[in-house]
């Protein structure tokens, strides 16, 4: 089992070193970082200034050591543009992001998993249909589509929710509904085979057999197992939610990390890409990786293959 | 934002559910009774033949301006509409309508050549990591987890800044980065086509290796290959709108729908039909898309893959 | 008074090709303190007959009955809320499979009380020194530090234990056991058996034993009902059952299991040949036919209702021992 954790935490860091590799050559090819701080009126002895004071004249590998070293510590370095450090500018943010996506994973269960539960209890009825339409239609809905009718019907028409920025409660309304439903008809149907298994089992039988109310057998009994993988799902989720959230935050003008990401490339603000490209894919691999390990604990023949 | 496929989970739990007919197929069956597949081929094909016959079927040049035409309201208005424009026309006084037609075509442009190169690399990586197994495989399965990790729609944002927005760019960024489903789906089931007795006869009797794959196992994955290239297709098209609706995709004058819906937001107030036309053709097309796909799937299964 | 009385009972299933029957109008009782085992292949309707006297049948399919008595009430119109009450109190099951029939998720203390609670008292301390006391009761050591336990921390044999342990919580007066050893150790089947035979003796239950091990029904029932393709084709005392079969597939069973001191060794076991038929649809005559060495034309049509001889022991043959005897001598 340890051994099986150094491992798959090993690959986990390299993933990260590749990745990170890639985002910064990527980076450092889209624009001279020394124009993007110069600003347009520069001489071009400015420039140059600029281009030896940063380090940017030296070879790309060791630019991206310097700065890797940096970031394991927490030091992204500088905004070119607001000349702010990021790891401020990114720890203001990411409390909306971060609130935004657990709104919208626990919207997703709201919705998925009682929709799921009726469905699977009751096959091809009417619950049942009318889930079967939610999955595949909002499989087909674009999201930042579904994001701006919203708008128009909930905040321009009927003026029910305020439609930009981040001041109250009733802000998050929207965006919540709007990155959450994506994530409905896949929790849904996980919900719905996971009942439709657990209902068929033995210990379901049982739980019968013993007297035990309706209410009893399906929400002790048969929830309780039926919503461990729906969970773990939704962890997951909550992973894909945080890329969701840069089309839904430059949307409701939300100003969370997502927001960030956008407008620093809008400015070419490199540092401020960089970072949160790695703190979505350490999130990512992060969640994958406790994922894989509550796995390997929960089945000890996993860490053995 | 797009639906990637789930940590947590081994490749061959990914691989397996993209292939397995949802739980809902059958209830599909019941509800569109076996029409769904053709419904969406049909939507698919008329949305195609209207895109190749743009120039037949449009009643304007898309990127005609006229601005004594402006915003001139579509056909169920009772003002300020005109004949000559049945969906009215946008802020330069463009025809709403032939940009709408002309827009199938980037959607399906960018939807069959991201399917065309992810679907190269995927096939080539997942073909050779299943059929060789041991060092390659390792090898591919690090490549696949870093691209995982990777934050689809902001990386392919930096990427477009980096190398400027146009159409052949998103399509090539895009390109290279769907491809995970098709490595994931064609490693697990090559392994299993390799492990077929016929396949195996083939290895001992010496036939070449570029031999046994094309002629024996490629008949084998290519029905599960063309039920993950809808899936991608639907994504592709999905991002690209998703990417000119944010300006970080194909650039004005070109009629994107997600490119129209970017433009029509400064007239969502008094124009929403503007974003509800190109919006519900997205809807439309990924719907017959996933309809299809669906469909397709079911097909595959019952021939036994 | 017996404790149950069922006549004819019949199950239907509707299904693609049309309706299934499985059970077909079987009758039997059963006394206080008394064993009856229903035996027969898998497939002859032993574990639905079960299912339906517990009320616990799959929603699609439809059970009938003439009577169906339990201590001299009639349950097989009671609502689902009263037979729930019934369920696990006054009447409980064992099933099959030990290792699937617990639920993973909560300590056997928890699933253990969790009847008691249900059906005697809230009291949560009282439902807990029975659970032990049962637990010691079923031969479970340390009871007390078992009841933490998660199912998957025990082995096979004794999540059996608890189960029987746990169907007895409520002191039920009839157990139905469904094939409580199959899935099994032989040694561990043994045990089990023996105390289920034990713990019935003790509290004087009414105890049915499906099962399709005949070795098992000899040693421990009283009365012995034979099933084949949803019918009843044999009943009557255990003893007298074993030693003179009359139907020709109860005396194909027994041909199939080695009784010490009078199979001799190394002689070959016998075996029923042929496959039980498909029971979909119209059904008429005896269906045990194809597969029967004596069977005539007048099979596929006779009615194959049980006669009943002087000591309570009944066969449904159509055509008994004493008239084939009569046939071959002519």
């Amino acid at each position: 089992m340890l051994a099986y954790a150094i491992k798959r935490s090993f690959a986990a860091f390299l993933i990260l070193i590749v990745v990170s590799g890639l985002t910064f050559s990527l980076s450092h090819l889209s624009a001279d970082p020394a124009l993007t701080i110069a600003g347009e009126q520069a001489s071009d002895e400015d420039i140059q200034a600029i281009r030896e004071l940063y380090g940017f004249d030296r070879p790309i590998y060791i630019q991206y050591l310097e700065w890797a070293g940096r970031a394991m510590t927490g030091d992204f370095g500088e905004s070119y543009h607001y000349g702010e450090r990021v790891s401020t500018m990114i720890a203001g943010r990411i409390g909306t992001t971060m609130s935004l996506g657990v709104l919208a994973i626990l919207f997703a269960l709201i919705i998925s998993i009682p929709l799921g539960v009726v469905a699977a209890m009751r096959p091809n009825s009417l619950v049942d249909r009318f889930a079967l339409l939610v999955a595949v239609f909002g499989q087909a809905l674009p999201t930042f589509w579904f994001a701006l009718m919203m708008i128009i019907v909930l905040g321009v028409w009927w003026r029910w929710l305020p439609i930009s920025g981040n001041d109250s409660w009733a802000h998050f309304v929207m965006p919540t509904i709007a990155l959450g439903y994506y994530a409905t008809p896949a929790l849904m149907r996980l919900t719905r085979a996971g009942m439709i298994e657990v209902l068929g089992s033995d210990y379901i039988r049982t739980a019968r057999a013993k007297g035990l109310s309706p209410t009893v057998v399906l929400f002790k009994h048969a929830l309780r197992n039926a919503i461990i993988p729906v969970v773990a799902l939704a962890a997951v989720w909550f992973g894909f939610m945080l890329g969701g959230s840069i089309v839904i935050e430059t949307i409701f003008n939300l100003k969370g990390i997502g927001w960030l990401s956008y407008d620093a490339l809008l400015r070419s603000d490199l540092p401020v890409v960089q970072a949160i490209v790695l703190i979505f894919a350490s999130l990512y691999v992060v969640l994958t990786l406790a994922a894989d390990l509550v796995n390997a604990w929960l089945d000890p023949r996993i860490s053995v293959r | 934002m797009t639906m990637i496929s789930t940590p947590g989970k081994s490749f061959d739990e990914i691989a397996q559910e993209t292939l397995e007919p949802s739980p809902f197929s059958k209830l599909r069956k019941r509800i569109f009774g076996n029409y769904s597949f053709l419904a969406g081929l049909i939507i698919i094909m008329a949305i195609f033949a209207m895109a190749l016959l743009a120039p037949l079927i449009a009643p304007h040049n898309p990127y005609e301006t006229d601005l004594a035409s402006r915003l001139m309201n579509p056909f169920w208005h009772e003002v300020k509409t005109d004949e000559e424009h049945p969906l009215g026309t946008d802020k330069v006084g463009r025809d709403y309508l032939s940009r709408l037609v002309y827009g199938a075509q980037i959607s399906l442009l960018i939807g069959f050549s991201t399917m065309l190169i992810s679907g190269t690399i995927g096939t080539v990586l997942g073909v050779a990591a299943g059929y060789f197994g041991g060092r390659v495989d390792m090898v591919v399965n690090f490549i696949i987890n870093t691209r995982l990790a990777m934050p689809v729609f902001l990386v392919a944002m930096a990427a477009v800044v980096a190398f400027g927005a146009s159409l052949m760019v998103v399509i090539l960024v895009l390109g290279l980065f769907l491809w995970d489903r098709f490595a994931v789906v064609m490693r697990s089931i090559t392994m299993q086509a390799r492990d077929l007795d016929y396949v195996k006869a083939a290895r001992a009797m010496g036939c070449s290796t570029p031999y046994i794959i094309v002629r024996e196992i490629f008949p084998n994955v290519i029905g599960s290959l063309t039920v993950v290239a809808t899936v991608e297709m639907a994504n592709a098209i999905l991002l690209e709108a998703a990417l000119s609706f944010l300006g970080f995709g194909v650039q004005a004058p070109t009629p994107s729908w997600g490119l129209m819906l970017n433009e029509a937001r400064e007239y969502m107030f008094f124009s929403p039909w503007l974003l509800a036309l190109p919006g519900a053709c997205l809807f439309l097309l990924v719907l017959a898309i996933n309809l299809f796909g669906d469909g397709l799937r079911d097909v595959t299964l019952e021939k036994g893959r | 008074m017996s404790i149950l009385e069922v006549e004819n009972l019949t199950v239907d299933i509707p299904v693609a090709a049309g309706m299934l029957h499985p059970v077909r109008s079987i009758s039997f009782s059963v006394e206080k303190g008394e064993t009856l085992c229903i035996v027969g292949e898998s497939g002859c309707g032993k574990s639905l007959t079960s299912l339906a006297l517990m009320g616990l049948l799959p929603k699609a399919a439809i059970r009938r009955a003439d009577k169906l008595l339990f201590r001299g009430e009639e349950i097989g119109d009671l609502p689902e809320r009263k037979m729930a009450h019934l369920r696990g109190g006054a009447m409980s099951m064992i099933f099959q499979e030990p290792m699937t029939s617990l639920n993973p998720a909560y300590t056997i203390g928890d699933q253990l009380m969790e009847v008691f609670r249900r059906h005697v008292t809230r009291d949560k301390a009282a439902a807990r020194d029975r659970a032990i006391y049962l637990l010691e009761k079923v031969g479970i050591s340390s009871a007390a530090s078992r009841l933490g336990q998660y199912p998957h921390q025990l082995s096979g044999g004794l999540r059996q234990r608890v189960m029987i342990a746990m169907a007895l919580m409520c002191e039920p007066e009839l157990i139905i056991a469904d094939e409580p050893t199959t899935a099994l150790d032989v040694t561990i089947q043994a045990q089990i058996l023996h105390l289920l035979a034990e713990l019935q003796n003790e509290f004087d239950m009414g105890l049915i034993l499906i099962t399709h091990d005949l070795g098992v029904v000899a040693r421990i029932a009283d009365k012995v009902q034979v099933m084949y393709a949803g019918r009843t084709v044999e009943e009557g005392p255990a003893r007298a059952v074993f030693d003179s079969p009359q139907h020709p597939y109860t005396q194909g069973l027994l041909r199939c299991i080695p009784i010490p001191g009078k199979t001799k060794r190394g002689e070959r076991l016998g075996a029923v040949p042929g496959i039980v038929p498909n029971l979909v649809g119209d059904l008429s005559g005896c269906m045990f036919r194809n597969r029967c060495p004596h069977a005539a034309p007048v099979c596929a049509t006779a009615d194959d209702s049980l006669v009943t001889g002087p000591d309570g022991h009944a066969n449904a043959c159509i055509r008994p021992e004493p008239e084939r005897v009569a046939e071959a001598v002519a």
